[in-house]
């Protein structure tokens, strides 16, 4: 019931602690993500408007450089932390996919109140969540090609960053990556 | 866990994919030869290789930024907000509660249904063996701690309405962080369904018009607006009664007031259902009642005819037609529909608020009357029997106007084609949003407010706010209080103390004194040492001014103050205990006072020299304050018990009436004397558990301070039991309804122990033994002493105990007895909690002044009080024999013993707990800073940990027009 109100420790360790299985860790580590794709979604918008359009591969590790004390993170623990780090986007991304279509879709019981053309936009968060289900159907039935997709797609990951992680060749995770998102889109279609 | 058929499927995909588009046929015939489903497996994956643009194509982070970043464009940037402050409790809108989940004293049994705004369950009441619908409100929504306050004051307010055409709302509650609200289970449909079937007969279209009207009538005079009226929120039950459902909600949804709006967003966020959308609304400006009245048209419209008057392909569509075009005529639709009814639907549906009904019982009443006119029979099988309790004018003299009805139907049509119907209702305007402004003043042009600005830890300010929203600080000073303004407008008076020069400046010997500043700041002058004053003369030569009897302990009265020569003049007056307040009348010569005996309030009026003294009327409620009129021929007052607060106004002829404009909050309101406007306040307090573990003595380390509650509603007086395992505390949704809960010291669930409604109990404490816990309630009418078993069951009364109406005053002697305070008697009682015999504490001629907080020492030989009498401090009584030791001089509040008995901690000036040597006065050490503004706390029996309470309290000056629709 009490809750310590000590002030949030740094994020690199709160990502090694959920790593770690602390899952309050997670708890902590949410809001300040959040907090982070919302200014990022401001910074966007604003170059947007000077006519800059921002690469996909440039936004994800701003974001992880914005978060992460890089100085801390030994050299050699880099990959595996990047692969910790495309687990937590995995789950915020989702969770926050969840939430907007809890809001938008209106869930699936019978219709009550209020939930008629409310005026809002973007279907992603819905597809993300398509996506989420067939990738846990993935992980059961190749475990490795899962985590390829979760560093690639949540994490944004490089593809020589994946194989060092994995320890296997760029040539494998191409290859991993060419068979996963194809059964994962026929996958999420057939739903 | 790879399987062969896998690893095969894969190596065919890899395959094929190397080779060229035209090869890949003959490949798979070759290499799925009798296994053809391997070969659609293969196959199938081919096209999906070859597709581009995928969700998987770009990292889902991109995908997700940009989703907020169209929000942001969109205008929807406060619905992200709202996700982003509440993802830690995301779960929790996607969990489905199990059937046996308790909710308080619900059960839940089945789930009824979800949406948007929550999932509702079918619900058990143990109490009173009923079905409930229980509504939970998804967490997101209401993470912004503000804007579910308002919600909650606001859902509270409709609930407290009680119109049979209202969803009856019982309770509110918070389950794992998501509120959810109570109601009366209704069978039957939405009024959705019942249009989806086709048009509806023109009888039942009115039938359920006017019972819409009706319901959104009683909730427009009490102040609160639907703002998403459509037919899924209407309900029609089994015997065709209609009901509003979902008042308040809306407020989660919409746009926070300016203050609040990110900076460069001019308009509000467009929320809400498109189609029933008023203009004003889906230009994001002010919505107020008129926009139902909107929102009822389409309805009716819609009802009438099967189809929305505004319907675009697209929502952009729909709301340009909103904003432009005029609804094809009903009657082109649906040529059955009367003329006068279709008249009565465009009325409704005016692009200009000014243009449609003013009231929605204007409505109701044109509905009525044409039912009755056009003799359209609506079913009527409304046997409920509070349907008699309707306000329903026409109802009880239908016999007597039979005749005449036509007559008055064509009247009625005149007056809805020129556009008079007479009737404003009250209008509500914030004016401040810091949320520190209390006791506000309008001046006597209107032009300016000035008001009290408090924050917690910081001196009071007395402010001044211009129409166009300029503040200009006037004052600054430890205590201001009640300013007023001068007849002529240039000069405000106010109340001003500063307890830490008391002993420096001879003016501030004696508590507050009243002082004037010319309202464009500058010097202010000393005029006279009192509580509160009023101008008097209209040349702003005279004050009238008066103190509590505390302060001035041998004269009953108000003085008569020459503002410039400080002469003063005493006017007598007597049969009451305590002056609360006074408000003078240049107009009608005459003086207002409040006055208060035991548990009640009157209200008198007399001559600046005493005579004519008139008590015009004396109630067993609370009077918060009370003004005159600017005519100066009655006497508005906001007065109620508890929490309910009702405004009236008695003339002098002491006749009293109730006026219906819906104030209700705050404590205090003036009146502007150029106009029907009011100012008031609306306040939001809320306290809440905190737990400080203390360091071991003789370390300096910093105590760990971690919160034990939190919420916005009232947890006070903490208070360990005696083996230290268990915690009891005051609970509930403010602090005038509350009940006794205890929860273990380690944390768990809370044990409610007491069951009232809309009384409170409070200042638990515990026997010695553990085994019984006394309080104090106002259950039976006066603040009384009771007793409960640790455990629960049923509460027991203390005979003869009238407590004071203050919560500080219980504890229980470390023995069988309880001591508490008695009303009339500034002395504590020892009650025995068997016999009930009473002893006096202090002897007879040493009880002066006021006490507080009695806490005793572990041996049960002394006591550790605050006491208000010369010397205001923490004072230690030893008890057998008597004798009494100022300790530390202050506002210091005991509670608690060190287990050896030789410190005493308190809370000190609210706003740091501090521990004091007994044996040592002046050995005072800071323990810990407090969060917020505390109230009380405990010490647990170890000496080792203290839960305190400590308070958050918001504030803003409204400003109320036409604040009496019944004086015209």
């Amino acid at each position: 019931m009490a809750t310590n109100r000590a002030l949030p420790s740094g994020v690199t360790q709160l990502l090694r602690a959920w790593a770690e299985g602390d899952q309050s860790a997670l708890e902590q580590l949410t809001p300040i993500v959040y907090k982070e794709l919302h200014s990022l979604a401001r910074r966007l918008m604003s170059r947007e408007n000077e006519g800059h359009t921002l690469q996909a591969t440039a936004l994800i590790h701003e974001v992880y450089l914005r978060l992460v004390e890089f100085e801390s993170v030994r050299w050699q623990d880099r990959a595996h932390f990047f692969a910790v780090c495309s687990q937590l986007m995995r789950h915020i991304l989702v969770d926050f996919a969840r939430s907007r279509g809890s809001l938008k879709r209106g869930g699936n019981g019978p219709k009550l109140t209020l939930e008629e053309e409310l005026i809002v936009s973007a279907d992603v968060p819905t597809e993300l969540l398509d996506l989420e289900e067939a990738l846990t159907k993935l992980a059961q039935e190749d475990p490795r090609k899962s985590a390829v997709v979760e560093m690639k797609f949540f994490g944004g990951l490089r593809t020589k960053e994946i194989a060092e992680v994995l320890k296997v060749s760029p040539d494998t995770v191409k290859r991993d990556w060419s068979m996963a998102r194809a059964w994962l889109l026929r996958e999420m279609d057939e739903r | 866990m790879q399987s062969e058929r896998w690893r095969r499927v894969e190596q065919l995909y890899h395959a094929a994919m190397e080779l060229e588009e035209g090869q890949r046929k003959a490949f798979l015939d070759h290499e799925c030869r009798g296994d053809p489903a391997l070969r659609v497996d293969v196959e199938s994956l081919i096209p999906y290789a070859q597709q581009t643009g995928r969700i998987l194509d770009k990292p889902a982070l991109e995908a997700v930024v940009g989703a907020i970043a169209d929000d942001l464009r969109a205008g929807d940037g406060n619905k992200t907000g709202a996700i982003i402050g509440g993802v830690s409790k995301i779960r929790i809108v996607e969990k489905t509660l199990a059937t046996g989940t308790k909710l308080g004293d619900y059960e839940v049994k089945s789930l009824l249904g979800s949406g948007g705004m929550g999932r509702v369950y079918r619900a058990r009441d143990s109490r009173l063996g009923r079905d409930v619908a229980i509504k939970v409100l998804p967490s997101l929504l209401t993470a912004d701690s503000d804007r579910l306050r308002r919600f909650e004051q606001e859902a509270r307010a409709a609930a407290a309405l009680n119109h049979p055409n209202i969803l009856a709302v019982f309770q509110m509650g918070t389950y794992e962080g998501a509120p959810y609200l109570v109601s009366e289970l209704l069978e039957g449909e939405t009024l959705r369904e019942p249009i989806k079937r086709g048009r509806l007969s023109v009888g039942r279209a009115m039938d359920y018009g006017e019972q819409i009207a009706r319901g959104l009538s009683a909730a427009h005079e009490k102040g609160i607006v639907h703002r998403d009226l459509k037919p899924e929120n209407l309900f029609v039950t089994r015997d065709g009664r209609v009901k509003i459902l979902d008042f308040g909600l809306a407020k989660l949804t919409e746009p926070q007031s300016d203050s609040e709006r990110p900076e460069g967003t001019e308009t509000g966020v467009v929320m809400g259902t498109v189609g029933y959308m008023s203009p004003e609304q889906a230009r994001g400006l002010t919505a107020d009642y008129r926009t139902d009245i909107f929102a009822f048209g389409v309805i009716l419209y819609e009802m009438l005819t099967g189809k929305r008057p505004f319907q675009g392909p697209t929502s952009a569509d729909t709301m340009s037609a909103i904003l432009i075009e005029d609804p094809p005529a009903v009657s082109q639709v649906n040529p059955d529909v009367p003329q006068t009814l279709q008249r009565v639907v465009h009325r409704c549906l005016g692009k200009n608020p000014e243009q449609r009904f003013q009231s929605a019982s204007d409505l109701a009443f044109a509905l009525d009357a044409l039912a009755e006119a056009s003799g359209v029979v609506a079913p009527l099988p409304k046997k409920d029997p509070d349907a008699s309790s309707w306000p329903n004018f026409l109802g009880k003299h239908k016999l007597a106007l039979a005749g005449g009805l036509v007559l008055f139907a064509l009247l009625l049509g005149a007056a809805l084609y020129t556009g008079r119907i007479p009737s404003i209702l009250p209008k509500n305007d914030q004016v401040t949003f810091s949320g520190d402004a209390y006791k506000p003043a309008i001046s006597p042009d209107g032009l300016f407010v000035a008001y009290v600005s408090r924050r917690f830890g910081e001196p009071d300010k007395l402010m001044l706010q211009a129409r166009n929203g300029t503040k200009l600080e006037l004052v600054r000073a430890t205590q201001l209080d009640v300013p007023r303004w001068s007849p002529d407008g240039s000069e405000l008076l106010f109340s001003k103390y500063e307890p830490e020069l008391r002993n420096l400046n001879q003016n501030s010997a004696v508590g507050p004194g009243i002082y004037v500043v010319s309202h464009l700041g500058g010097a202010t002058r000393h005029i006279f040492q009192a509580d509160y004053a009023c101008w008097f003369a209209p040349d702003g030569s005279q004050l009238v001014t008066a103190s509590a009897s505390e302060r001035d302990p041998d004269f009953k009265g108000v003085r008569l103050v020459n503002t410039l020569t400080g002469e003063a003049k005493e006017v007598h007056l007597s049969g009451y205990s305590e002056l609360w307040d006074i408000d003078c009348s240049a107009r009608a010569g005459l003086i207002l006072a409040v006055t208060g005996t035991l548990g009640n309030r009157q209200i008198r009026t007399f001559r600046p020299d005493g005579s004519e003294e008139n008590k015009l009327l004396e109630t067993d409620d609370r009077i918060y304050s009370a003004r005159w009129s600017a005519a100066g021929d009655a006497i508005y007052y906001l007065h109620g018990k508890g929490s309910t607060k009702d405004f009236s106004r008695v003339s002098l002829t002491g006749k009293v009436d109730q006026v219906e404009n819906g104030l209700q909050t705050g404590r205090f309101f003036t009146l502007s004397r150029d106009g029907p406007r009011l100012t008031y306040t609306r306040e939001d307090r809320y306290s809440n558990l905190w737990r400080i573990g203390l360091p071991a003595a003789g370390r300096s380390a910093q105590p760990e301070i971690s919160s034990l509650t939190s919420g916005t509603s009232f947890y006070g007086k903490p208070n360990f039991s005696p083996d230290g395992r268990w915690i009891v505390f005051a609970h509930g949704p403010n602090r005038d309804e509350t009940n006794i809960f205890k929860m273990p010291a380690a944390g768990g669930e809370p044990i409610q122990l007491t069951f009232l409604n809309r009384d409170w109990a409070t200042n638990p404490a515990w026997s010695p033994d553990g085994q019984r816990i006394a309080f104090v309630s106002n259950q039976n009418g006066t603040p009384t002493v009771w007793t409960i078993g640790a455990n629960g069951g049923n509460a027991q009364l203390l005979e003869h105990t009238n407590m004071l109406n203050t919560h500080n005053q219980l504890a229980w002697w470390p023995s069988t007895d309880i001591v508490y305070q008695q009303t009339g008697n500034q002395n504590f009682v020892r009650v025995n909690d068997q016999t009930h015999e009473e002893t006096l504490i202090i002897p007879r001629d040493r009880a002066t002044g006021f006490l507080v907080s009695p806490v005793f020492a572990p041996d049960g030989k002394k006591m550790a009080v605050q006491w208000r009498r010369d010397e205001v401090g923490l004072w230690i009584i030893s008890l057998e024999p008597y004798s009494e030791t100022l300790v530390q001089s202050g506002d210091l509040n005991p509670m608690g013993w060190s287990p050896d008995g030789r410190y005493v901690y308190a809370i000190r000036s609210g706003r740091e707990i501090v521990r004091v040597q007994v044996a040592a006065p002046n050995d005072v050490t800071v323990v810990a800073t407090l969060p917020g503004d505390g109230n009380d706390a405990g010490l647990s029996p170890d000496g080792k940990e203290i839960d305190v309470s400590v308070s958050e309290a918001k504030s803003d000056v409204w400003e109320m027009q036409h604040f009496d629709p019944s004086a015209r």
